[in-house]
């Protein structure tokens, strides 16, 4: 095997171990949508990285351009549970209990945990070049998931982060 | 030109953005935004003529470019047709290996613009996609916005708030040219 050879495979090797390290969250998050949106049970929304950037072109306000260009997808995950649905709280605690199994094994922050009545919101945010902000919102009659990939940088959540949001 | 979108046009663009449009109507699409004026009053138009443009703009690249490899490959069989040395070739070679390696190992598989279902079938509404997120989206900040004495948080709400406003737009847009 020739010198350049081993360079090319040591390259391949690295590319394929690596890449599935790099962004597997992110895989992984998709992955979850994609087991359940056929669900009779579940509606749900993907918007492509070509319809956010579009959208982009569609305002002249600076400040939403400025989020909009941080955001490339967007995906929601909804579960109705009232009336004929009140069946779903199985399914409801499967997609939750994959949700935590992720929460456990990446370093996603909480940034966010509200509380009113029955009805529960909590934001949690992957802060990197290639990360996520997810909101889960559970209340008894659905329970939802939003989640937006993109650039989450400083300057997106600095209104969450400076002066620390306090967490309960 | 008019800068009006016609109804043939805005429903030319729903089914575009559904991904069924063939490749006859996306030329019409491309020639009409390129033709329509844009005086700056209507940011429906100006993303539209980027949007087309660019496609349009990239569309000749590759003309050109098979143009420049068709004549340079004229000129080498008429000159010197073995000139590319072996190191370059070998480099040549592992970029194009990584290239493909890379498009087998990242490429997400092609995808519509967007996809909403319900009740487990697809529905190939723009309109109603649009709705929807909107909807879940305003409940979440509506709770956040349940705490709005904080000011750090009440932060989070408008920049959240407007993350949907361009695509509330877009939306407004699709939705007059369906009209």
């Amino acid at each position: 095997m020739t010198k350049n050879m081993k360079r090319i495979l040591t390259i391949i090797i690295l590319l394929v171990i690596s890449g599935p390290i790099l962004f597997s969250q992110n895989k992984e998050i998709k992955n979850i949508f994609e087991k359940y949106e056929k669900n009779k049970s579940v509606e749900s929304v993907y918007l492509s990285p070509f319809l956010m950037a579009m959208a982009g072109k569609f305002t002249n306000d600076a400040e939403g351009k400025e989020w909009i260009s941080a955001i490339e997808e967007m995906r929601i995950l909804t579960v109705e549970m009232h009336g004929k649905n009140s069946g779903n709280v199985e399914l409801v605690k499967q997609i939750k209990g994959e949700f935590d199994n992720l929460f456990g094994r990446y370093k996603f922050e909480r940034a966010l945990r509200v509380k009113d009545g029955d009805e529960l919101v909590e934001m949690y945010v992957l802060k990197e070049d290639k990360g996520l902000i997810l909101f889960l919102n559970d209340s008894p009659d659905e329970f939802s998931v939003i989640v937006m990939f993109g650039s989450i940088s400083d300057k997106i959540l600095k209104a969450v982060m400076k002066g620390g949001v306090k967490f309960n | 030109m008019k800068k009006n979108i016609t109804k043939e046009i805005g429903e030319l663009l729903e089914k575009y953005f559904s991904g069924e449009t063939t490749l006859k109507e996306e030329r019409q699409l491309r020639e009409y935004f390129s033709k329509i004026e844009d005086d700056g009053s209507d940011p429906q138009i100006r993303g539209y003529k980027d949007m087309f443009g660019y496609f349009s703009d990239e569309s000749d690249k590759v003309c050109l470019k098979e143009i420049l490899l068709k004549e340079t490959d004229t000129v080498k069989a008429g000159k010197k047709a073995h000139i590319i040395a072996p190191r370059y070739f070998t480099w040549g070679l592992s970029a194009a290996a990584i290239l493909v390696a890379g498009i087998f190992l990242f490429s997400p598989g092609t995808k519509q613009t967007f996809e909403f279902r319900s009740n487990g079938k697809k529905i190939h509404d723009q309109t109603q996609a649009m709705n929807f997120a909107s909807e879940k989206m305003n409940r979440v900040n509506k709770m956040i916005s349940g705490i709005g004495s904080n000011n750090r948080v009440f932060n989070i709400i408008t920049k959240t708030n407007n993350s949907l406003a361009p695509l509330a737009k877009m939306n407004k847009a699709l939705s007059q040219n369906k009209g």
